[in-house]
């Protein structure tokens, strides 16, 4: 299945593209996705952000699936979906 | 004592006596410093029901056992007293230089009172203490007084905090500004000041107090700085400044646009990366911040350099009046920082007149001009009104709450709480925000605690303060309760907001300076006693549950964006608060038993007498 992420504020600016399609296996998961992300594009962010292990690159970013937000990499997503990433952080 | 002088230089300007106020240390341990002590002078020196701009009011300038410290992110200062905006308790921070020159000047703080017969400036330099003439600079901007002061005294590592015409004429929202454009800005402190005649604080010197442990101290630095540089916060806020929040903000629904009826508007033109392609952009540092997120622009007009916007006045003077022009957001944030205006306040003013034009009640007949929605001309023509006081300039330099009394208006369409404009962090997005809002000691403050921070995904383990479903009201009143405690607790330390480190750190920060045994539970109830104190200092001045509310303008449920059709449920969450901060749901006091427990006998001898 074709999974959209898209990459808002700076992150956009890191990754260089302001979404990507990626293919999972049917069934995938939220944390298949992050992988796919990290996979890709963790050596374009930041080392505070690309850097981070698997288990540390979640928290960097906050992630929704259109009002619901997703925390747990075991969350199953849907052919077609769109996931919106932001940084888990905000500005005074 | 260590890390603190253990005095306070007590100045009437009426009668021109200066003396040093000493501080215990069981004082100290209590109170810690920054705001918190300012607060603790303030209540012991108050009124009930006074007038803020009264001459016997204090005014505080203070800093706390971090400040001067070789840690990373304190140099910071807290101005606190009775908010001329607000009615009351009232504080704003800053940063800068001015923190360090302070607390190098051989005082942990000033309380001047009194009311000077003409313009002065004070100057602190290593234990000696001089009130000069300040005649010839009343009437200079806010840079203009920096300069000469420094010219003056011959000294360039002189920094000076002061007030512009803003200040000088007690405009309600007046700031205090240091080291160029940083801004004491909320509350309204600059007309106090500005009503004691006193222009400036210069502050000079590097006298440090010692310090319980000084290796500790060192090595807690060393580490505090490699654990910022490897956070998110610091390469983030480096690259962009705190605009780099802009576009996530309106596609989280938290930037406010239209006077806070939307929160849908094109922002790419006003975010962290436009400002960086369209000024040679220059990051600004506070003395000791490995970050620099303040940002400078260079030759923004040929041979004129200004201070950059952050994010709250640039959705304030963006979004919030449908401006999409980043040059004349820019404009009128140097125009706030010269003259000395609460951003904030300001914008959310200005904003307000957009809104009640198009509904008719402010005519151009009134204002002078045509306000349609946007037109960045017009923003910077009414800043410049309110500043000059001209016109309807001097209706919005009096606030929202003030404007919707003079056009008749429902206080309901007045974006305040308390009387203090809203910030740029919009409620209905954060449901922990508008509990914050609404129960914030100095009013609707993003900064005590910035609850949004939480809910993106930033948790603080040793108080279980954990992020929960944003757009939901349920499960928030404690975690808001214990967040707003332990970020009212930076402003006592001094400490910058965005500072990513642990509790547990903070405590083998404050044990190492001080010599004291700070644990994590001890250290929030010290943010506890402190929200309990101002809200017994505005309680004294009149503050009711009645006050706790956020106004049907920032809580209406909007019917688009990532937010439509969500309202947060603020009485639920407040009950929660309430019950949780133990206090009295009639009065809106805090009880007896939650005064005693927090050690603030004084109070309760006043309060339940």
């Amino acid at each position: 299945m074709r999974v959209k992420a898209v990459f808002h504020g700076i992150l956009s600016d890191w990754v260089g593209v302001p979404q990507a399609e990626f293919n999972l296996p049917d069934g995938g998961t939220f944390g298949d996705l992050l992988s796919e992300v990290r996979k890709v594009y963790g050596p374009k962010m930041p080392p505070q952000l690309g850097n981070k292990d698997q288990a540390d690159f979640p928290r960097a970013f906050f992630a929704m699936r259109g009002k619901e937000r997703l925390n747990e990499p075991t969350t199953r997503l849907q052919d077609g979906e769109d996931i919106q990433f932001f940084l888990s952080l905000a500005g005074g | 004592m260590k890390g603190y002088h253990g005095r306070i230089l007590e100045i009437d300007l009426s009668t021109r006596k200066m003396a040093d106020l000493s501080l215990s240390e069981d004082f100290l341990k209590k109170y810690i410093g920054g705001a918190t002590l300012a607060a603790a002078l303030v209540y012991d020196r108050m009124k009930k029901r006074t007038d803020p701009l009264a001459p016997e009011n204090s005014l505080i300038f203070s800093t706390g056992p971090f400040t001067g410290t070789p840690l990373p992110m304190v140099s910071r200062y807290a101005v606190g007293g009775i908010s001329p905006l607000t009615g009351f308790w009232g504080e704003a921070t800053s940063g800068g230089r001015f923190p360090f020159r302070l607390k190098g000047s051989g005082w942990d703080g000033v309380l001047v009172t009194g009311k000077a017969d003409k313009p002065v400036y004070l100057f602190l330099r290593e234990g000696k203490a001089e009130i000069r003439d300040a005649t010839d600079l009343w009437g200079n901007d806010s840079y203009q007084t920096q300069k000469a002061i420094k010219d003056e005294l011959k000294d360039e590592s002189v920094s000076v905090a002061c007030i512009g015409s803003a200040g000088e004429k007690q405009i309600k929202y007046a700031a205090i500004m240091n080291d160029s454009g940083r801004a004491a800005g909320r509350c309204g402190l600059g007309a106090l000041m500005g009503s004691k005649n006193l222009k400036a604080v210069a502050a000079s010197g590097n006298l440090r107090p010692e310090l319980s442990n000084p290796e500790k101290v060192r090595d807690l630095a060393r580490q505090a700085v490699a654990q910022i540089n490897g956070n998110l916060v610091s390469v983030a806020f480096r690259e962009y400044g705190t605009m780099m929040y802009t576009d996530m903000a309106m596609t989280l629904g938290d930037a406010p646009a239209k006077y806070f009826t939307k929160d849908v508007f094109p922002v790419s033109k006003i975010t962290g990366q436009a400002l960086r392609q369209a000024y040679t952009v220059r990051n600004y540092a506070c003395l000791g911040c490995p970050i620099g997120c303040g940002r400078e622009l260079v030759d923004f007009k040929p041979g004129l350099n200004v201070d950059g916007p952050e994010y709250e006045t640039a959705v304030g003077f963006g979004p919030l009046c449908m401006n999409t022009d980043l040059d004349s957001i820019v404009r009128a944030n140097h125009l706030c920082n010269r003259h000395g205006l609460d951003t904030i306040s300001a914008a959310v003013s200005i904003a307000y007149a957009f809104y009640l034009h198009e509904l008719g009640v402010l005519t151009k007949k009134q204002v002078g001009f045509e306000l349609p929605w946007g037109d960045s001309e017009a923003i910077i023509k009414l800043v410049e009104m309110i500043v000059a006081q001209e016109g309807i300039g001097q209706v919005l330099s009096q606030g929202t709450l003030a404007m919707a009394k003079e056009f008749g208006r429902d206080a309901d369409e007045a974006a305040q709480v308390k009387g203090l404009e809203m910030p740029m962090h919009d409620g209905r997005a954060f449901h922990g925000m508008a509990l914050s809002y609404a129960t914030g000691p100095r009013g609707a403050c993003h900064l005590k605690g910035d609850y949004y921070n939480v809910d993106l995904g930033n948790l603080v383990l040793e108080y279980m303060i954990l992020p929960s479903e944003r757009l939901s009201s349920e499960g928030k009143s404690e975690g808001v309760a214990k967040f707003q405690s332990l970020k009212d607790l930076f402003d006592s330390l001094t400490l910058c907001k965005f500072a990513p480190l642990t509790v547990t750190q903070l405590c083998a920060m404050l044990n190492s300076i001080t010599g004291w045994e700070y644990g994590a539970k001890e250290l929030l109830a010290a943010g506890d006693r402190s929200i309990n104190l101002k809200r017994a200092i505005s309680n004294q001045l009149g503050l009711t549950r009645a006050d706790d509310k956020l106004p049907r303008i920032c809580s209406a449920a909007l019917d688009e964006g990532s937010t439509a059709g969500v309202e947060p449920d603020l009485e639920k969450m407040l009950r929660g608060y309430y019950q949780f901060r133990g206090w009295d749901w009639e009065t809106g006091r805090p009880t007896k038993a939650k005064l005693l427990e927090l050690g603030l006998n004084q109070v309760v001898g006043e309060m339940y007498p």
